[in-house]
């Protein structure tokens, strides 16, 4: 057996302010937190007294009250809290980020205002041949295959006796770089359900 | 939000910016929870090593896919259920057989997982001093820094920048290499990795692997450049992504997935290693019968830095010590710990291997089709980790998701917990429950929560040059012979030739709709008709055939016979084996008859036991010879009845008819070489009941050895069975290991057998809670060590009722 110490506690440790001076705080001390908790209250409360309406509601408590004791009970209760497992502030920074950013995004982008999906019916792209090699792609029968390039078939590999697979390829076509186009080309009917590949020899344009 | 990878080149991957290149590497996983201590603490010191080896950022991913249900994509490893079959004359049943398999392994939801590496490119990011070091040394990094810092090259990267990742990449994996079975990812996995995170709770994308991501080329001051087209990744993220404030509602190809993202907590002070506390990466996810991912991101510290880090902890935990002793209520528990705590990581890390640290934070994502599935998978995840508490923080699902995607680093505040290397390895990533062939029949599936199938290729140790032969033991009705009839009836969909051989006669194979036509019975009994059938002159191969016809003849002679009476024995059948061009013990008993006194004496004796009883199958007679058998496909076997000695009872403890036993079972082992030895290419399976007749004779021994070779060569595997595990077979374990390819133990009736069969196994025989869990084992259920050694529990399956009424040996 093999023992594995984990050494959180050295890392994870809260500073606190146990005595300022000579004068000594409460006896397990003022975490740090709470006393820039506290100035963030105290500057928000002030600034909120400076407000027409607010400000009014807050004047009728008296300046103590209002700019210090009630600071130091609301930065008390938020050194204390933890939401998440993890501290105040940073929760409230991730609630704030929830709020400001779009609650939808497509494609890590906001989605459109238009706030509906256009669901085009399903389009078929056929490459027209004139890219610098073939595009590779996948065909499931049933249906015909023209093949006006030199190319190369290869049946699908073969265990002893054959496979069988829940999805698979039966046919594969590797084009040729190179050569002229055939002059007739090669016809590949594919049944139902039957599966063609087609590919380029890698890295060569035609 | 930004785009978390902007471009993919190869196993590269470049996160938010293409300053930020990253080598991904998928990670083989490999069995794990049957291992022993020291094989366990194997992987566990590889992983150490790896993950200091690498001196960079890093990210391990291990996402559970369902099984078989992956793309059709280059890569993958889906084991298949796909048999390396001939097709026989059964090829329509075969394939229907299959569809059942297909169709139940579709509906089982068992989960695969895998494991990605990311690792990054760049130089860990250190302090000032570090980073001030770096440029005194004149190392290119604080320069780089700079230019990532300020944007430079955020648009586009020059094709040497491009190679000079990639040559990073090669290196890393060169480290990787020499600890950890790894291998670049593909781009194909790559975009299933982002692809399925979208579908997380619903299944599998289909990912084709066509769709590369591509790049503008274009050139600046003579330098070719290329621009990625970010838009070419974002494809793969095309999901509809509603952020609400504890979970995801994903709108994807497949519907839409409710997904809940996870932050571990605090890890336990102090684990034991090996031990599921230690083991979260594979002991929850394994345990729990739906796919969740996790995935831990990690900043490297490297050693200075970590040590300058402690260094300055040990600062700040003694002056927290001092205040707290300068208090009223004194020094806390906790701040004389932190003190020493914090000393104990600096003589850590001036240990010699400089071990560095890792700024870690472990999620797990967990996936549903409803949100209340979503809520009952989420507190079954939540018990599953027991101790550690699992977050759920508002407003962080869409990062937490992100950081399950390839190459990202931790996007949270506020969750990151300094690791030791040790601590990350001993989660065990690398672990799984896995067994069997990577294509085959389905054979059953683990007992872990993730019930993983099991498959059997019954030519898989001939195919790899292992030892074909499969041993199955167990007390009576756990299974054995169901598991025999199973594999025969598989092997003869395979179109293999299947030679049954059944000394209690309970075999129902051969009475199979589908398989009576094919079925040759030879019904081994003293029936004059079938005299010479099993002559080991006519049976045994080239190489044994004297050997095996002197100490035939010989044990069928009384205990009391002189030694002159073998020496006869030897003379007559060698001057028959010179003399006949097709040599039978008939021929032998004649040659004695007409010899000196002492060998007419002995071909006296023979000749009773050449005209009657179960011996007169070993003396063919020469002018008229037992019919050919062997034009089926199916030849079955049975003899019942057959006299045999307890195991372990010495020669001279035998009765006359337990010897004659002994040598019968010899002549059908013999019997079945030659029947198997007939077609070289064609898969062969000889089935034996009551197998411990030829583990613990030393002639059957040497005759498995026979199939075994042909095994390799010729495509033949003996299945034997045994319901008796003898202290003389274990003691032969060596031996016998060289038979053996696959093991299957069944539930066992005393704790002697288990400790037996533990021992037989490899596994530590004197362990209680083993040998418990052996006895507790129910019809089907087994440890299973598979061709390469790999061992699980698993529970045998047949899917289709009738075959489970047919074979079941249970009276009804």
């Amino acid at each position: 057996m093999t023992e594995i110490r984990s050494y959180r506690s050295v890392f994870d440790l809260e500073r606190r302010i146990y005595s300022i001076d000579r004068m000594r705080l409460n006896p397990t001390g003022v975490p740090v937190r709470a006393v820039v908790y506290f100035f963030v209250l105290a500057v928000l409360a002030l600034f909120l007294g400076a407000l027409p309406v607010m400000g009014a509601v807050m004047r009728l408590l008296p300046w103590y009250m209002r700019e210090l004791a009630m600071p130091a009970a609301g930065a008390g209760i938020l050194a204390a809290v933890r939401i998440d497992g993890r501290a105040v502030h940073l929760a409230a920074g991730s609630l704030l980020r929830l709020l400001s950013t779009p609650a939808r995004t497509v494609a890590w982008g906001a989605r459109s205002d238009l706030g509906r999906c256009w669901c085009p019916e399903e389009i078929v792209f056929i490459p027209d041949g004139s890219d610098s090699r073939p595009r590779r792609l996948r065909y499931v029968g049933p249906g015909s295959v023209l093949v006006l390039r030199p190319h190369r078939i290869q049946e699908a590999p073969r265990a002893i006796g054959g496979r069988v697979r829940l999805r698979r390829v039966d046919l594969r076509i590797v084009l040729d770089h190179g050569g002229k186009p055939l002059r007739k080309g090669k016809v590949l009917l594919l049944g139902p359900d039957a599966s063609l590949r087609v590919e380029s020899r890698r890295g060569r344009p035609l | 939000m930004r785009r978390p990878i902007a471009f993919v080149y190869g196993n590269c991957v470049f996160a938010e910016g293409l300053q930020d290149a990253w080598a991904v590497f998928r990670v083989d996983l490999a069995s794990y929870a049957w291992l022993d201590d020291s094989a366990k603490r194997a992987s566990f010191l590889a992983l150490v090593g790896a993950l200091e080896g690498i001196e960079a950022d890093l990210q391990i991913l291990r996402v559970a896919g369902l099984w078989q249900s992956g793309p059709d994509a280059p890569g993958l490893e889906e084991p298949q259920v796909d048999p390396t079959a001939r097709c026989g004359p059964a090829d329509e049943r075969r394939n229907a057989y299959l569809a059942t398999q297909i169709r139940h392994l579709s509906e089982l939801h068992s989960v695969r997982p895998s494991l990605f590496l990311a690792v990054s490119l760049r130089a860990p990011a250190g302090d000032v001093a570090s980073l001030l070091a770096t440029a005194l040394e004149g190392r290119p990094g604080l320069l780089s820094s700079l230019r990532g810092l300020t944007g430079g090259g955020r648009d586009s990267i020059g094709s040497a920048a491009l190679e000079r990742a990639r040559v990073r990449a090669d290196r890393v994996h060169a480290v990787l290499e020499d600890f950890l079975s790894v291998r670049p990812a593909r781009g194909v996995e790559l975009q299933w990795l982002v692809r399925r995170a979208f579908c997380r709770g619903l299944g599998e994308p289909e990912v084709d692997g066509l769709h590369e991501p591509a790049a503008l080329v274009f050139e600046r001051n003579g330098q070719a450049r290329l621009a990625p087209l970010e838009v070419d990744v974002g494809r793969w993220s095309e999901g509809e992504v509603e952020h609400r404030a504890r979970c995801l509602k994903v709108t994807c190809e497949l519907g839409t997935s409710w997904q809940g993202q996870l932050v571990l907590g605090a890890l336990p002070e102090q684990v034991e290693f090996p031990g599921s506390r230690a083991e979260l990466m594979f002991a929850v996810p394994e345990a729990l019968p739906f796919p969740v991912d996790i995935s831990l991101t990690a900043r490297f510290l490297p050693n200075g830095l970590a040590l300058r880090l402690a260094r300055r902890r040990i600062q700040d935990a003694d002056q927290i010590m001092r205040a707290e002793s300068s208090g009223e209520q004194g020094v806390t528990d906790l701040g004389y710990e932190r003190t020493q705590q914090a000393r104990d990581l600096v003589s850590y890390l001036q240990a010699p291997s400089r071990p560095p640290l890792l700024r870690a934070t472990v999620a797990v994502a967990v996936g549903a089709a409803s949100e209340q599935e979503l809520e009952q998978r989420i507190e079954s995840v939540r018990r599953a980790f027991g101790e550690v508490r699992l977050h759920r923080p508002v407003g962080e699902q869409l990062a937490l998701f992100v950081q399950h995607l390839p190459a990202q680093r931790a996007r949270t505040a506020g969750f990151e917990d300094v690791l030791t290397t040790e601590q990350v390895a001993a989660m065990m990533p690398t672990a799984t429950h896995e067994a069997g062939s990577d294509s085959g029949f389905y054979l059953g599936h683990t007992l872990s929560g993730s019930r993983r199938p099991v498959l059997l290729d019954l030519s898989e140790g001939s195919l790899h040059d292992g030892n074909a032969t499969i041993l199955s033991v167990g007390a009576l009705g756990s299974g054995k012979t169901t598991l025999a009839q199973k594999l025969q009836y598989e092997a003869f969909l395979q179109g293999a030739r299947v030679i049954d051989c059944d000394p209690k006669g309970d075999h129902r194979f051969h009475l199979l709709e589908d398989v009576a036509p094919h079925v040759e019975q030879v019904t081994l009994a003293p029936d004059p008709a079938l005299r010479g059938m099993l002559d080991p002159l006519r049976v045994a191969p080239a190489h044994l055939r004297q050997e095996m016809t002197v100490s035939f003849l010989c044990d069928l002679l009384p205990g009391r016979a002189e030694p002159r009476w073998e020496t006869a024995v030897l003379a007559a059948v060698d001057r028959v084996i010179g003399g006949s061009a097709r040599p039978t013990c008939g021929e032998v008993v004649a040659a004695l008859m007409q010899g000196e006194e002492v060998d007419r004496q002995v071909g006296q004796a023979l000749d009773v036991y050449a005209r009657s009883g179960l011996t007169q199958l070993g003396f063919a007679d020469p002018s008229s010879l037992p019919p050919a058998v062997g034009d089926n496909q199916v030849v079955y076997l049975p003899i019942r009845d057959l006299p045999a000695a307890p195991p372990g009872a010495g020669r001279s403890e035998q009765s006359q008819a337990e010897r004659i036993g002994e040598q019968v079972v010899r002549l059908i082992a013999m019997f079945a070489l030659q029947l198997m030895s007939s077609e070289r290419s064609r898969l062969k399976v000889f089935s034996f009941d009551e197998g411990w007749r030829l583990l613990a004779d030393p002639i059957g021994r040497m005759l498995l050895t026979s199939l075994q070779r042909m095994g390799r060569s010729e495509l033949a595997v003996p299945i034997i069975s045994t319901q008796l595990l003898s202290d003389a077979l274990v003691g032969e374990r060596e031996s016998i290991e060289n038979l053996i390819g696959a093991t299957f133990v069944f539930g066992l009736r005393s704790h002697a057998e288990a400790s037996r069969a533990l021992q037989l196994l490899g596994l530590d025989g004197e362990n209680r809670s083993l040998r418990e869990r052996l006895l507790g084992f129910g019809a089907g259920r087994c440890l299973f060590r598979d061709h390469r050694g790999r061992i699980e529990e698993i529970q045998v399956e047949l899917l289709e009722p009738a075959l489970i009424e047919a074979f079941s040996t249970t009276p009804r």
